[in-house]
């Protein structure tokens, strides 16, 4: 296992360098350029011009100022924003939101899509699967805004039990709804993953030994059909982690938050290279580090996989 | 003393029956005309029909039948585990007394493990493969009430698992499943069967998956085992040799109903109703296909004996020469740049004469399919060669290989895998002829129905899919389409393996008659000793990927060399029982 875990953290290098040589690439493709922004509608003068290109080394060739943002990434001197705030920053100030907001939302998807997976699957093809399924359909197939407006007018302007948007330091509550609208999609699919594995389970000849044993039904529940219809569940919850913390770009915009993905979202209407690119790389050691755990978890979760 | 014999047209008639021994008068377990249906969607199928049953307190009774015969439903009623839709419809089930149909979940709950074990079937898919073997013992104490402490719950544990015959039980209980081989795994579940020192164990087809050599050492086992602790046994088997052998007492199912009960022996030697007749005759464990299927085409035994070891010494040339075969595996460590070798087939010779067939016999793991893999060009040898009709299969060109699969042909083990579920019947037997380009496409249907005629089969089945057909009728697709573009020899890696003791004997039967048609030489991998000797004219006997014994079928069986081939034979079931005709 320590073998496992020390090759994957090996593979994690090339990964981080392809994907930031990548976004750096793709970046600095990007049309138009940003100093001559930078001087609005006047422009700049050549001699102002020349200093910024020379500071933020936009003088040299690709490839050079690669390495030059390379070196920022593990000094984390990422440079500055336009408005002059330190790229770094920026990043400790979108993280933690974005983070306690993923969090809330993987709890909420976690408990109430293996919970009520669980039920639709032992009482399957009875009214509640039937329900369910039917819902979390629906649920799959609205668009993320929809499900935020509608809970904002509903839960929050008629019934007012929740706060209608975030905005600077929110606390638990005022995150609440964000969480729910962000979680509604991965609710669904983990209700519709965890209830297929339970009926598949359920039928398992070691389900029917455990029941031959004399265990009464709520233990062969958990201890034999639970347990095993969590593998797949946990592999889908982990992948997840990674996209709400990157993929939350159209909740945090409703709800007004400034997390992860409202930064990267302004970053990139303004042309904010340095900001995109940095931003991007968090997020790809966020999602390397999030499969690892997935694929760690998993050799605990089944004790057949024996990573070699 | 009685017995009452149901018949199928529902009349019963008293047989004076020898004594059977148990002490005890009141039985521990009555079935009295029990009915067990299942709802489908097109309408409900009844499955038990009508069923009558006794256990005796500490009596060992075996319901033999095949597939579908309503067995293992009857006794996954007694303890209310009905798969699906299964519901008891009438009759009644009485346990020392008292009635078990209708009986609350709380209450079955209490009944199984305590009064009732089960040991069943599959020992790979029963274990819980999350969870500890020692834990899978301890939640069957806990839940059927062991008085004592964790310390207490552990050592017992080990002791079941060593009274199950698992040696160093107390590091074995720590281990997963999968750490585990299929005889272990099922001493593990007798273990838990056992656990609770259950009155009654039901056993269904609790070896079948096994080798026989493990076979034999199990059932001998908890033969011992529940004789010491004065436990009843209800066998499910669909193999009457080891049910004659393992019980004192026969209850024969066909199609949901008992057609037969009596003593074991006397039902052996002198069964009454048609199926059982059939049954006793087609048991490959009792009789000789070979000779018999001779008797058909009304040749005498002697002369086929004759002429066949004459032909096997001399004349007919061989087709298949494999020498110093020999594949290794590498498996990879756990630590990087870590490799082990394994040998699975360690330089072997055998050959193959034209219109015979030769049986390569061996218990799982001793590289007979390995060995049958390199024959059909499927896997490369490490070393050694193999000939087709005097040349080297390979040192051929591309071209060659291609041409050569025309006269080499598979049939494997598995019916339900080996066809497409999305092919027509039509589709999966032309498919060699399209890609052989053979012909256009009338020529092909002609094809088809020729070789559906040649399997018994209607030709009306080329239209069907598989999921309509029965596992012998798919098993005959599959020979049709390996016969399809007219090889030269089949290798069947355990073609038979998966049917029915009667459709078995069918098979056989049709292989035999396919083979003095169209003189096809067979390379036949099976690890049922019981069915090389209805098929085969040469026996290989492989151990530890080495052939230990190599010579004609007679020699095998009657005068076998070596120490291993003795354990096998020995090992078949019911061949230690002597039965006339």
């Amino acid at each position: 296992m320590l073998w496992y875990i020390g090759r994957r953290l090996l593979q994690v290098i090339p990964v981080f360098l392809g994907a930031t040589l990548l976004l750096y690439g793709l970046v600095f493709l990007r049309p138009g350029d940003p100093v001559a922004a930078l001087g609005g509608e006047r422009g700049l003068s050549p001699a102002a011009e020349l200093a910024i290109r020379e500071a933020y080394h936009l003088d040299q060739p690709f490839f050079m100022q690669y390495l030059y943002f390379l070196k920022g990434v593990f000094t984390f001197d990422m440079g500055v924003t336009f408005t002059g705030r330190p790229v770094v920053d920026v990043i400790a100030q979108a993280f933690p939101v974005t983070f306690q907001l993923a969090l809330m939302a993987i709890v909420i998807e976690t408990v109430f899509g293996i919970g009520f997976g669980l039920y639709a699957g032992i009482r399957k093809g009875k009214l509640f699967d039937s329900t369910v399924l039917l819902w979390s359909l629906l649920l799959i197939s609205l668009p993320t805004f929809v499900i935020g407006f509608v809970m904002q007018a509903v839960v929050g302007v008629q019934l007012g039990w929740l706060p209608i948007t975030a905005g600077r330091d929110p606390d638990f509550i005022s995150l609440l709804m964000p969480a729910i609208v962000l979680a509604t999609t991965s609710f669904a699919y983990i209700l519709r993953l965890t209830r297929t594995s339970v009926v598949e389970n359920i039928t398992a000849d070691f389900v029917r030994t455990a029941r031959a044993k004399g265990l009464p039904r709520g233990k062969v529940m958990t201890r034999h059909v639970l347990r095993n219809s969590l593998i797949p569940v946990v592999t889908f919850i982990g992948i997840d982690l990674g996209n709400l913390m990157a993929g939350s770009i159209v909740t945090e915009g409703i709800f007004n938050i400034n997390g992860v993905g409202g930064t990267l979202y302004q970053a990139i209407v303004r042309g904010e290279n340095v900001t995109v690119v940095s931003l991007s790389t968090v997020l790809v050691v966020v999602y390397i580090f999030a499969n690892l755990l997935v694929d760690v978890f998993y050799a605990v979760l089944d004790p057949r996989i024996r990573y070699a | 003393m009685s017995t009452t014999i149901t018949l199928t047209d529902g009349t019963t008639e008293e047989a004076p029956v020898p004594v059977e021994k148990h002490d005890d008068t009141t039985p521990l377990l009555e079935i009295k005309d029990l009915k067990i249906s299942f709802t489908t969607a097109t309408g409900t199928v009844e499955a038990v029909r009508g069923v009558d049953l006794t256990v005796y307190p500490g009596q060992s009774v075996a319901i033999v039948g095949e597939s579908g015969s309503g067995k293992s439903t009857t006794a996954h009623a007694i303890i209310d585990l009905l798969p699906g839709t299964g519901k008891v419809t009438g009759g009644s089930i009485s346990f020392g007394g008292r009635e078990l149909v209708g009986l609350g979940r709380k209450q079955v709950e209490d009944l199984r493990g305590r009064e009732i074990g089960l040991v069943p079937q599959d020992p790979m898919s029963n274990l819980n493969p999350v969870w500890r073997i020692g834990a899978q013992i301890d939640e069957a104490l806990v839940a059927n009430g062991f008085q004592g402490g964790k310390a207490e719950r552990t050592a017992r544990v080990a002791e079941l698992l060593s009274e199950a015959g698992l040696p160093d039980a107390e590091r074995r209980a720590r281990q997963f499943p999968h750490e585990f081989s299929g005889g272990m795994r099922q001493r593990a579940l007798i273990a838990i069967g056992l656990a609770s020192r259950p009155k009654l164990l039901i056993a269904d087809e609790p070896t079948s998956a096994l080798d026989v050599t493990v076979q034999k050492k199990i059932l001998d086992h908890l033969d011992g085992l529940t004789a010491e602790l004065g436990t009843a046994v209800l066998f499910i088997t669909h193999d009457l040799g080891l049910a004659a052998e393992r019980a004192e007492h026969l209850v024969v199912m066909y199609k949901g109903r008992v057609v037969e009960s009596g003593p074991a022996l006397q039902i052996l030697k002198d069964p009454q109703h048609e199926y059982t007749k059939r049954l006793v005759s087609s048991a490959p464990s009792l009789a000789s296909r070979r000779i018999q299927s001779a008797h058909e085409r009304g040749q005498e035994s002697d002369d086929l004996l004759a002429e066949h070891a004459d032909e096997a010494e001399t004349t007919a040339p061989d087709v298949v020469v494999a020498k110093d075969l020999t594949k290794v595996f590498t498996i990879r460590g756990s630590r990087p740049g870590s490799h082990t070798n394994f040998t699975a087939v360690d330089g072997i010779d055998f050959t193959l004469p034209k219109g015979h067939t030769l049986a390569l016999v061996g218990e799982s793991g001793s590289g007979k399919s390995t060995a049958a893999n390199m024959v059909l060009g499927l896997l490369e040898p490490t070393s050694g060669t193999v000939m087709f009709d005097g040349k080297d299969v390979m040192k051929m060109s591309a071209k060659e290989q291609f041409a050569l699969r025309r006269r080499v042909q598979p049939v494997f083990q598995n019916p339900y895998g080996s066809l497409d579920p999305t092919y027509s019947i039509f589709r999966s037997i032309e498919e060699p002829l399209v890609l052989h380009k053979v012909g256009d496409r009338k020529a092909r249907e002609a094809r088809v129905r020729e070789l559906l005629d040649m399997v018994s089969l209607p030709q009306a089945t080329m239209r069907r899919f598989p999921n309509e057909l029965s596992g012998g009728q798919r098993q005959r697709i599959a020979i049709a389409r390996a016969l399809a573009l007219k090889p030269e020899v089949l290798v069947l890696d355990e073609a038979v393996s998966a049917l029915d003791v009667l459709v078995q004997a069918q098979i056989l039967t049709l292989l035999n008659d396919l083979q003095a048609e169209l003189g096809l030489s067979f390379l036949f991998i099976t690890h049922d000793l019981a069915v090389v000797r209805q098929i085969a004219d040469l026996v290989a006997v492989m151990k530890d990927g080495s052939i230990v014994e190599h010579a004609t079928t007679d020699e095998v069986f009657d005068n076998p060399q070596q120490e291993y081939t003795r354990d096998l034979l020995a090992a078949i079931p019911g061949a230690s029982l002597e039965i006339g005709g």
